[in-house]
């Protein structure tokens, strides 16, 4: 058996390059610069060369292995430089999406970029139901700002469906012909619709370009136009010293008498290394999170319980007339927050969250017939494409001990025990989505459509990974304390969506990013 | 008899229509097929496929299919994705062959009226709840 070999000490080693670690690690190396910090995240660099927009098959590779789900991926048989771990996920309704290498999700991200609502902070005081974070959305506030500066949103200014939010940096998206559409029809109605705030710039920014529409965002932004970590937090941690390390897999935070001393991993050359540390930051998000502190053996009834994904449906609506197709940005053209906050009316607690969003290419628009073959597949393929629309509904799931991450008997190939993802769709979810299927379905017929299509559950929609390290104060019912410091271990922080106790009814990257800022402060204060 | 068995089913498949051509003229390569498609391909009878009539062949196609799941979709997904991005198919769609970038694309038209729709929903007011 090979010898170990033990490292220099660091004050902070955070584990995971995604939204959290990174954004983190920006974050500290500026507030505490004497800090000596490294961060290991398990996959690797993507070249933009490679990736499928500059290819002819780029539309397979977007059903294979540049896929949005690591499983999918993995079963094509080839690498698309994620590295990859099998996820048990066939007893669960969503199927988890990830990335992981340097960039993390923000990779195959969407970059839709909407913040909570102040009223998803207040759900135990507002509504009775679930907890109140630990803060308010006007604490988290002011990092909301600085994690949109760091990513550069483009926007529009004074949507009223939040508090005012300071000027966006660039001008929103086109809304092309499918948002123009879109719109009119949510003005019929008298509807609240604004066009996305995104992650993706619409006018060059240093040597990063314009979204010039080109369509395949979640396989890698080829012009570097669509935010990710690899080109806005991660620069800067490493103009500030921070010790990036890629293709670390770390298998264990070593935990000695109730406290962190550091972490085991396999480096690039298969050596397995200890590098202690005062402080060991996960932020693997959901799923990794989870997997890890289980595997560490952190001793908190909560770990790996209240997973919460977000429940997503849509309706497609076709037109007469001639939309974009897959044109631009596919999550950003507009969305609707009219049926958002509590109507006791309805029937449910909290709202749903109505975005219109991009066709797909072709050939995933063909392989989706059912069925996708002979002449009527073929008949239903050309009237469809480039006149659809498809209009998503979020709900807001709430936290359910039963929906969990947990370990496997069997041991993966990255020297961690293998992971099972189990969640139900529940009843108050199942309620929120057809209300809001019935809204979207209002919608496009206002806008138009002379058909429409409902998918009542998006299995492939499990991007949001949240809830299982849920921040509180209850050690009994929750993982860590409002720092994110893990009650059983208090020098392991958590730093990722794992500590959302809820989660809205939107796509949480903005509140992932300004969560991490906001912990990484808190970890500067104390480190001074 | 296997090479026009497995153009047979391939049209089976993607019969095109007036303008959309057949999975056999379209342009595929035919050879990098064969393999994926060999599980699907010995599970049919050749004689009576090559017999049978369009409806005829899609009731075989609907048996097989049943009976072997994997085999027909591992073979359905390869026909798609090289009939969905062959330039002739793709040119009927109104898609060009040529990749995503660095050309880009274009979103069409002026959208200063949509926005200006926006009055109204500024006119209500604020909408969230304090």
């Amino acid at each position: 058996m090979a010898k170990e070999i033990r490292l220099q000490p660091v004050d902070v080693v955070v584990v995971g390059a995604g939204l959290g670690g990174a954004a983190f690690c920006a974050r500290l190396s500026e507030r505490a610069p004497r800090l000596r910090i490294a961060c290991l995240e398990r996959g690797g660099w993507f070249q933009r060369a490679d990736l499928p927009a500059h290819r002819r098959d780029w539309q397979e590779l977007m059903m294979s292995s540049w896929a949005t789900s690591p499983n999918l991926r993995q079963r094509s048989g080839a690498s698309a430089c994620s590295a990859d771990y099998a996820i048990d996920d066939s007893q669960s309704a969503f199927k988890p999406l990830m990335w992981s290498g340097m960039g993390g999700s923000t990779v195959n991200w969407a970059a839709h970029f909407p913040r909570l609502h102040p009223s998803d902070f207040r759900l135990r005081t507002q509504d009775g139901i679930a907890e109140d974070w630990p803060f308010s959305y006007f604490d988290l506030e002011p990092y909301y700002d600085l994690n949109d500066e760091a990513f550069g949103v483009a926007g529009l200014a004074g949507d009223p469906a939040y508090p005012p939010k300071k000027s966006r940096r660039m001008k929103p998206l086109p809304l092309g012909r499918l948002g123009r559409r879109a719109a009119a029809g949510f003005d019929r109605l008298g509807w609240h619709w604004w066009p996305v705030d995104a992650a993706i710039n619409t006018v060059a920014d240093g040597a990063r370009g314009a979204c010039n529409h080109c369509g395949p965002c979640q396989q890698g932004c080829a012009n570097g136009a669509k935010s990710s970590t690899d080109i806005t937090y991660l620069p800067r941690a490493t103009r500030n010293g921070v010790d990036l390390r890629p293709h670390c897999v770390v298998r264990e935070v070593v935990i000695e008498a109730g406290r962190a001393t550091g972490v085991r991993y396999v480096d690039a050359s298969g050596a397995e290394m200890l590098q202690p540390a005062s402080v060991v930051v996960v932020a693997g998000n959901g799923v990794g999170t989870a997997r890890l502190l289980l595997a560490s053996g952190v001793a908190s009834p909560a770990l790996g319980r209240n997973l919460m994904f977000h429940p997503a449906a849509y309706v497609r609506g076709m037109f007469k007339d001639e939309l974009d197709g897959p044109v631009g940005p596919i999550g950003c053209a507009l969305y609707s927050h009219e049926f958002y906050e509590t109507d006791p009316a309805r029937g449910f607690k909290r709202g749903v969250h109505l975005q219109v969003t991009r066709e797909n290419p072709l050939l995933m628009q063909a392989a989706r017939l059912e069925p996708a073959w002979g002449g009527e597949a073929q008949r239903r393929l050309r009237e469809e494409f480039r006149h659809s629309m498809a209009v998503l509904v979020l709900a807001e799931d709430l936290p359910e001990v039963h929906n969990r991450v947990v370990l496997a008997d069997r041991m993966e190939g990255d020297g961690l025990p293998g992971v099972r993802v189990e969640y139900r769709l529940s009843e108050h979810s199942r309620r929120s989505l057809d209300f809001g299927l019935d809204r979207a379905e209002e919608m496009l017929r206002a806008a138009g459509a002379y058909r429409v299509v409902r998918v009542p559950l998006a299995p492939l929609a499990g991007w949001h990974l949240l809830g299982t390290a849920r921040m509180g104060s209850d050690p009994g019912s929750s993982v860590t304390d409002a720092q994110g410091r893990c009650h059983a271990a208090p020098n392991i922080i958590v730093a990722d969506g794992s500590l959302f106790p809820t989660v809205g009814a939107v796509n949480p990257g903005s509140t992932i990013g300004a969560l991490a800022l906001k912990l990484a402060d808190d970890l500067a204060r104390e480190a001074a | 008899m296997s090479d026009a068995l497995l153009m047979a089913v391939l049209d089976a498949l993607l019969p095109g229509d007036a303008t959309l051509p057949p999975a056999s003229r379209a342009g595929l390569d035919v050879a990098k097929l064969a393999a994926p498609a060999q599980p699907l391909l010995a599970r049919i009878d050749a004689r009576a496929f090559l017999a049978a009539d369009a409806a005829g062949r899609s009731d075989l196609l609907r048996a097989v299919a049943q009976s072997d799941p994997v085999a027909f979709r591992e073979c359905l997904d390869r026909a798609l994705a090289a009939y969905y991005q062959a330039p002739t198919v793709l040119a009927v769609f109104g898609w060009r062959s040529e990749p995503p970038m660095p050309q880009g694309h274009e979103l069409i038209g002026d959208d200063g009226p949509a926005l200006a729709l926006l009055d109204t929903v500024r006119d209500r007011g604020p909408l969230w709840r304090r």
